[in-house]
């Protein structure tokens, strides 16, 4: 009797998922994880005898479980229960902050990109046209203090000084971000520095190429969005997680804006169609594009080498210049070089933050 | 195909059990052939035709050990079997083994083969060969039937990495063997927990171990490099028990009975016990088909001396085409003969915590031969494990040890009985319901916190999935 009714609730446990499986419409894109999902793969006889086909179908029962997002979420409560102080490379940090395991970064890709970045800055020289590289730590390495007791994180200011010691022209913001470390500089949920956070970063950079720049209360804040959890979040699904606020920062509202040369053309830099969604840090800039001209008031012509970084970063600097470029050398398919000539800039500034630069293989393409 | 992955729970499983249990008895061999056909050929399908071929063979072999019985020729079959497995192993697990050795002693430049093992292979030709010796030996009659042959040989619960049954543990049942609630339920419990033992416990102390094992030596400390070495033990005992559950479970459901393959080997106060209770189908297998054909212990000290020397030689390397294996086979003999020689007497006098202490010392000290391929990092960690490290501790090892404190005491109580005899003792005194209630819960908890643990991590890897 008593093995009948296991017997029974075994059976019904595959036929719930079996039928659930099959019942649930497969999804194409996961808002959670903002990732697009595997779908069932393509028959071939070549993916069948390389063993491919089999792999694939796992990763599409994994991607296609229902309701796979409280899947993860049972998970991370259990291993948080148990005492881990990490899940899903995601530390729980004090004070609610979810931060990224950057235990390791690769000094190979180091190298290759500072490689890169020193030639175009003798390019640079050579032309007469400033060039300033600003690596940024991120939130492990400025709010140590809040990681679990004695968890690794890799040395992001070993990276900085290494880039300095091959001669790049490092504006250095490791100092001043940490001197704020009290005030909200990073997102709890999101591995983004905050507005906030990347103003103290544009202050360096200003007084790098000595000019002139603001207070900070010298530009009109406006909260865009207090219900964000971004990218740290979707890796943990914590449900306890805390929502975080996502600031805008400006002088004026209006700036003509062109996306990749033309394809799309606008009057602001914040997208709020995005303050919809779950990815709400894309609002600033349209998320990552190719290209990016943001016309303003000020004097000169700037280009931002960047990463996602940049993005709320560059809503200090419009109305600096007379033009703001950023380009996203991921997507971006021309030469920099070339542009640069083009578009007659005479101030660089290459932006990344420092686990992306340690492992992006497009950094180097800006040395074609 | 690999138990504890979404395509054979969602999938494989629910549509073998339903075709297995709908179609009538006499087609139910050829259900079981069939399908476990479709599970070895999901990871390399080429090599199913080599499974088809082994089963031609030791097929054929039996009947020519049947046909000659009482002639002169009557060793023909068994020597063909015994060969043809062998060459199969040989080939595909240790031929670049071989070229490299050969490589280096005769500074020759052999081009390795670079052959993919074939999933099983060293379990499956054991079971094969086991057989063909068994007919020879009057210990199983000969199957007739090809079918239900090839459903001993293929065998999708034990195919890959085992109990290794032997034929005539199973020969009966392969032709008569019963269904039934009871049979099923209890499968049901013992596949859910080897389930959970493997995804749950194994797995997540496998990443303890992975973290220690991949950091250089000169920065491992020596707290660090024990508790990596017990977060070792723990993987490959629940890894491999885990499957060894899985395998019994689904064999019940299916209506087999395989033999048990571990006993809480951790509790054991000397090697040879530790070697009765660990991977006890492939000691029984060495004993039966190695140790007491050359005579056991029926021919004097040396004699059998040598015996175990040759067993444990062989032991070893049967767990990988590396020196540190072979090493490591040694490392255990040496163990075993000296036990054997005055040591065993001497820990059943002492105190029973002398024994465990040494005994878990001496495994522990095994899995770090065993764990490391290459020797000289093998070495490397074992001087770490007696102070020729970066120090006592540090704020590494200090992470690692708060990270894994609560898991390593549930890995600890794990892997001895003591939540099984509590359960026993409670489900005595109870009433049915509450028992039953009580097994309800614990399947859904177990079943529910794996799936949830397989979902979300692509960290899945078997470690008996090489040998």
């Amino acid at each position: 009797m008593k093995n009948k009714v296991i017997t029974i609730l075994f059976c019904l446990i595959l036929a719930t998922g079996v039928i659930t499986h099959i019942v649930v419409s497969d999804k194409y894109y996961s808002e959670n994880e903002k990732r697009t999902l595997k779908q069932f793969p393509k028959v071939s006889w070549e993916d069948i005898r390389t063993g491919k086909f089999g792999d694939e179908i796992e990763g599409y029962l994994a991607d296609q479980f229902p309701a796979r997002d409280g899947w993860v979420t049972v998970k991370t409560l259990t291993e948080k229960t148990f005492g881990k102080k990490e899940s899903g490379g995601v530390y729980f940090a004090k004070d609610g902050y979810l931060i990224e395991t950057h235990k390791t970064l690769s000094d190979q890709q180091i190298k290759t990109n500072i490689e890169a970045l020193k030639h175009l800055q003798a390019n640079m020289d050579k032309k007469g046209i400033n060039m300033h590289v600003m690596l940024v730590p991120t939130a492990g390495t400025i709010l140590s203090d809040k990681l679990p007791a004695y968890a690794p994180y890799a040395d992001q200011k070993a990276v900085i000084d290494y880039a300095k010691s091959q001669g790049l022209n490092i504006v250095d913001v490791a100092d001043v971000l940490s001197s704020h470390k009290d005030e909200y500089i990073f997102y709890k949920t999101d591995h983004h520095w905050t507005s906030l956070g990347s103003y103290y970063a544009y202050t360096e950079w200003m007084k790098a190429m000595g000019r002139d720049f603001d207070p900070i209360d010298a530009w009109t804040r406006e909260t865009l969005c207090d219900n964000f959890r971004g990218t740290t979040f979707a890796k943990v699904n914590y449900p306890f997680a805390e929502y975080d606020t996502i600031d805008a920062y400006y002088k004026t509202l209006d700036h003509e804006v062109d996306y990749n040369e033309g394809d799309y053309v606008t009057d602001t830099i914040y997208e709020r169609k995005y303050l919809e969604g779950t990815d709400q840090y894309a609002a600033f800039l349209n998320s990552n594009q190719a290209t990016t001209v943001v016309k303003g008031g000020g004097t000169g012509k700037c280009l931002i080498l960047k990463d996602s970084y940049a993005n709320c970063f560059a809503q200090f600097a419009v109305d600096d210049f007379e033009e703001t470029h950023l380009i996203d050398m991921r997507f971006f398919r021309g030469t920099v070089k070339k542009y640069i000539e083009e578009n007659a800039i005479d101030e660089v500034l290459v932006l990344y933050n420092i686990p992306n630069f340690a492992s992006d293989m497009a950094v180097m393409m800006c040395d074609r | 195909m690999v138990f504890s992955s979404l395509t054979f729970l969602l999938c494989f499983l629910p549509a073998v059990l339903l075709i297995y249990f709908a179609v009538p008895r006499k087609a139910k061999n050829a259900v079981l052939f069939l399908a476990s056909l479709v599970f070895y050929a999901w990871g390399e399908p080429i090599y199913v035709v080599l499974m088809i071929f082994s089963t031609i063979l030791d097929y054929t072999c039996g009947r020519l050990v049947e046909k000659f019985r009482g002639t002169s020729k009557k060793k023909i079959g068994l020597i063909i079997s015994v060969c043809c497995n062998l060459g199969l192993l040989i080939f595909f697990k240790y031929s670049d083994f071989f070229i490299a050795t050969v490589n280096g002693i005769f500074k020759t430049n052999i081009p390795q083969l670079n052959l993919p093992l074939p999933i099983g292979i060293s379990f499956y030709t054991f079971q094969t060969m086991s057989y063909t010796i068994d007919v020879y030996r009057g210990d199983a009659r000969m199957q007739k039937n090809i079918i239900s042959f090839g459903a001993y040989v293929a065998l999708f619960p034990q195919l890959i990495a085992g109990p290794i049954v032997r034929y005539q543990d199973i020969a009966d049942q392969l032709d008569e063997r019963t269904h039934s609630f009871d049979k099923f339920g209890d499968g049901v419990k013992r596949f859910v927990m080897g389930l959970g033992k493997k995804v749950l416990l194994a797995n997540n102390i496998g990443l303890l171990w992975s973290m220690v094992s991949e950091t250089e030596a000169a920065q491992l400390t020596l707290v660090g490099a024990w508790l990596g070495i017990i977060a070792f033990a723990f993987q490959i005992y629940f890894d491999f028990s885990g499957y060894s559950d899985m395998a019994i479970g689904l064999g019940k459901m299916l209506g087999f009975d395989f033999k048990e393959n571990f006993n809480y080997p951790y509790l054991s106060k000397s090697v040879t016990e530790f070697w009765r209770r660990w991977h006890m189908s492939l000691g029984t297998w060495f004993r039966d088909y190695v140790y007491i054909p050359l005579g056991g212990n029926k021919k004097g000290l040396p004699v059998q001396l040598r015996n175990i020397a040759i067993v444990w030689i062989l032991t070893g390397f049967w767990h990988g085409a590396a020196w540190n294996f072979v090493l490591w086979g040694i490392f255990y003999g040496v163990l075993l003969l000296i036990e054997k020689l005055f040591l065993l007497k001497r820990l059943e006098k002492a105190p029973a915590v002398i024994g465990h202490i040494y005994a878990l010392f001496t495994v522990l000290i095994g899995w770090v031969l065993f764990a490391f391929d290459d020797l000289s990092k093998g070495l490397a960690f074992l001087k770490v494990m007696f102070g020729g490290g970066a120090g006592i501790v540090n704020s590494a090892t200090l992470y690692q040890l708060l990270s894994y404190i609560p898991l390593m005491i549930i890995c600890i109580i794990g892997s001895t009985p003591l939540m099984k005899n509590i359960y026993e003792k409670i489900s005595k005194k109870s009433k049915e319901g509450f028992v039953l209630t009580a097994d309800v819960v614990k399947i859904l908890i177990v079943a529910g916190l794996s799936v949830a643990f397989l979902i979300s991590g692509s960290y899945n890897p078997f470690l008996y999935f090489r040998f």
